[in-house]
């Protein structure tokens, strides 16, 4: 495999973490967690959440929460990319969800299981919000597009699905990335299945208790060395490396080993033609679920070894579902562009079990390429690998 | 990209059979939200029987048995061994997922509060379940992909198996597509599309839709072997309904014929 | 004597609501033994159903099950969630 190279020209992010990569990587860097119970439903269900506040408040009935922060994301990343105008582009949009692919409205299914007929904006508002066909209608693209729903792989697998794309022609730039909003039905689901948490998260911290939910967005424009050249576009930062593979295990719980994640790492590698010791930090899916976190921290030191600089932003963001991977995609690259990386927030007491140790307090790094892993209910685990181009 | 074994289900049945089957009126089935009956092209219970193929699947809703069986059939007339083969990806294109169990999921909520549901529900409740079953029962550990839109989402799912095929990613992909009947999509079919109640869909007029269900799955290599995979195969939708899939049931009766 | 009467009541109770809450194949609750471990070797249960049978206990018997580590002894059989079940319901 020999791909085209795909450099970020511009990227975008919205979370509890704050609006724009500045203001997130300012909170971070501070170590702020905004976390606190849900405002936007009331549910029984009284778990802490990272929600994005200040969103302006919707124009259109129906339209989706998820649609509105996918927005705030793109209009970022668009903005950097200089892409105001996508007349005679050829742009593709790849973006990964969990909430918004379903008719996940609570109000429209109850009034129409009680009364047979429900009031349609919500379902006009499903219909209309798919989030890449929205997108390319809305910016008049012609390019290929898909929305992924890999579960939490998804925002990581849109990337992929991007690099794809480039890398067999079919478009010059993508918008890739994913987007989620706070729902009550997976703050039900995902309380059910006792992964929940009443506490701020603890990424690989030997008294983790689960996850915290979070909602946003994270959006990378990915470009042809060529089409940012025409367009007079400069990046040093592009994808170098994308990898995804299937546990073959459990419905909900990885393999034991983590046979897939160590499959589509290896892969991520090879793609970038790079090896372990050339990744200088990991961004890792670090949920603080007591599975996940145990299999990703074992896989990360047996393959890279206890050296190597490790994070789970989710202390920051909480779990964002399908937005995580492209969330993570965002931190990951400005860590690379700005050399440096905020402390793995929530982590405070090594766990045996696993034997690794997340980085404390914002720390400088060195080096030129950085991995970003998600592990996906489902089974699907994804890898991705981004580089600062003056490496060699 | 040549595919070289294919599974559906559908209105019809499973298989060949299903694909040569003779045209036939739809269920009329009583819904809830009009009084008149309602034409669907449904999926039997019959046809959804196969302990072979759907035993270790104890948990699994209808939607991600559909996809079992068109997926296991795809493979089983590969004549290729898939199993533990990280060399092998699964595309499964859906317009609306599961959304029975989505459902199912939300009387819970109703029923019994937010803090009372059914965990199994809501892991059967996403639009991945249906591959990641798939990938389960048949051993395969490449890429394992839902992707999903209203416009055609089998058709971004080629496009993408095919840039699979030629990068490397994979040798062989397992491309797929389907998509399930129910109360709540029957009742915004009523309110949105103008059904034919004479049960007749009429290629030539758009004014005649049913909805349909059912599952298609392709095994695809770059390989020379096999028939081209024609995206511009007949719509066909007067066989099994229609689908917001794309073309994932059409290609699959043409190519089973 | 009565706690006996009861604990065969609550046992032959779990044994139906797990088959079919579950979508156990293959067995009915006749055949379940109140010894056999309900988790890896026995009934075959994983991660998810554990959970889903928390869901159950509280559906049917209106109990609340909060910490999964410290329950794993309570899970093991029938005999021994049956025994749980009757030390918060009846006791």
């Amino acid at each position: 495999m020999n791909p085209r190279a795909v450099f970020i020209t511009g990227m975008g992010v919205v979370s509890a973490a704050g609006s724009g990569v500045g203001q997130s990587l300012a909170s971070m860097a501070a170590g702020e967690r905004n976390i606190s119970p849900v405002s936007l439903f009331s549910s029984p269900v009284n778990l802490p959440v990272f929600e994005v506040r200040g969103l302006p408040s919707r124009v259109r009935p129906g339209k989706m929460r998820t649609l509105d922060l996918l927005e705030v994301a793109l209009a970022e990343a668009l903005a950097e990319a200089g892409l105001t105008e996508t007349d005679g582009l050829r742009v593709g949009v790849a973006l990964g969800t969990t909430v918004a692919c379903q008719l996940n409205d609570l109000g429209f299914y109850s009034t129409f299981r009680e009364k047979h007929a429900a009031p349609f904006e919500s379902v006009d508002g499903f219909l209309k919000g798919n989030l890449a066909e929205a997108t390319a209608r809305r910016l008049g693209l012609s390019g290929p597009m898909m929305v992924i729903a890999n579960a939490c792989s998804s925002g990581t697998d849109a990337i992929g699905a991007a690099m794809s794309w480039i890398n067999a022609g079919l478009c010059d730039i993508a918008i890739a990335g994913g987007a989620d909003e706070m729902n009550r039905i997976p703050l039900c689901g995902f309380n059910a299945l006792g992964v929940a948490s009443t506490e701020p998260c603890r990424p690989f911290d030997k008294n983790r208790s689960g996850l915290n939910l979070g909602e946003g967005a994270g959006v990378l424009i990915l470009e042809t060395a060529e089409s940012a050249a025409k367009r007079g576009v400069k990046s040093s930062l592009r994808v170098c490396g994308y990898g995804s593979s299937a546990d073959a295990h459990h419905l909900t719980a990885p393999h034991p080993e983590g046979e897939g994640l160590i499959r589509a790492i290896r892969f991520a590698l090879k793609q970038a033609n790079l090896r372990p010791a050339d990744i200088a930090f990991i961004n890792a899916h670090g949920t603080s679920t007591a599975d996940n976190d145990k299999v990703e921290g074992r896989v990360l030191l047996k393959l890279f070894g206890p050296e190597v600089k490790v994070l789970s932003t989710k202390g920051y963001t909480g779990h964002t579902l399908g937005a995580a991977g492209g969330i993570e995609a965002v931190f990951t690259a400005a860590g690379l562009s700005n050399g440096w990386i905020p402390g793995s927030a929530g982590f405070q007491t090594v766990d045996e079990e696993i034997g690794l140790f997340p980085i404390i307090g914002k720390t400088i790094i060195s080096g030129q390429f950085a991995l970003s892993t998600s592990l996906a209910f489902g089974g699907n685990n994804s890898a991705l690998i981004i580089g600062r181009e003056d490496s060699p | 990209m040549k595919i070289f074994g294919a599974g559906l289900v559908c209105a019809r049945g499973r298989g060949r059979e299903a694909a040569q089957a003779e045209w036939q009126l739809p269920d009329f089935i009583e819904v809830s939200f009009q009084k008149e009956p309602f034409p669907v092209y449904a999926v039997s219970i019959a046809t959804l029987t196969d302990k072979v193929v759907l035993g270790g699947m104890r948990r699994a809703d209808r939607f991600s048995k559909m996809a079992m069986l068109a997926a296991y059939d795809a493979v089983v007339s590969s004549g290729l061994n898939v199993k533990d083969s990280e060399r092998v990806g699964i595309i499964f294109a859906t317009a609306f997922g599961p959304h029975n169990t989505t459902c199912k999921f939300q009387d819970d909520i109703i029923d019994y509060g937010d803090a009372g549901v059914s965990p199994t529900i809501f892991s059967n409740s996403v639009h991945n379940a249906a591959v990641s079953y798939i990938s389960l029962a048949l051993g395969i550990k490449g890429p394992t992909w839902t992707v999903t839109g209203f416009h055609d989402p089998f058709g971004q799912a080629a496009l993408l198996a095919q840039a699979w095929l030629n990068e490397g990613r994979c040798d062989y992909v397992l491309l797929g597509g389907g998509d399930e009947c129910g109360t709540v999509m029957e009742y915004i079919c009523s309110q949105k599309l103008p059904i034919a109640l004479d049960g007749k869909i009429r290629l030539d007029n758009p004014l005649s839709y049913i909805p349909g269900e059912g599952a298609a799955f392709f095994m695809l290599s770059n390989e020379a072997r096999g028939i081209h995979l024609d995206l511009s195969a007949n719509n066909q939708a007067e066989r099994f309904g229609n689908m917001l899939t794309g073309k994932a049931l059409d290609c699959a009766v043409t190519s089973l014929k | 004597m009565d706690k006996e009467i009861k604990l065969a009541e609550i046992r032959e109770k779990l044994k139906v609501l797990l088959v079919d809450q579950l979508s156990l194949e293959d067995i009915t609750p006749e055949e379940i033994e109140d010894d056999s471990e309900l988790f890896g070797e026995g009934l075959g249960l994983d991660s998810l159903d554990a959970v889903e049978i928390v869901v159950i206990l509280q559906r049917n018997f209106g109990m609340e099950v909060k910490d999964m580590e410290k329950s794993r002894e309570v899970f093991r059989t029938i005999g021994t969630l049956a025994d749980y079940v009757y030390s918060k319901t009846e006791a």
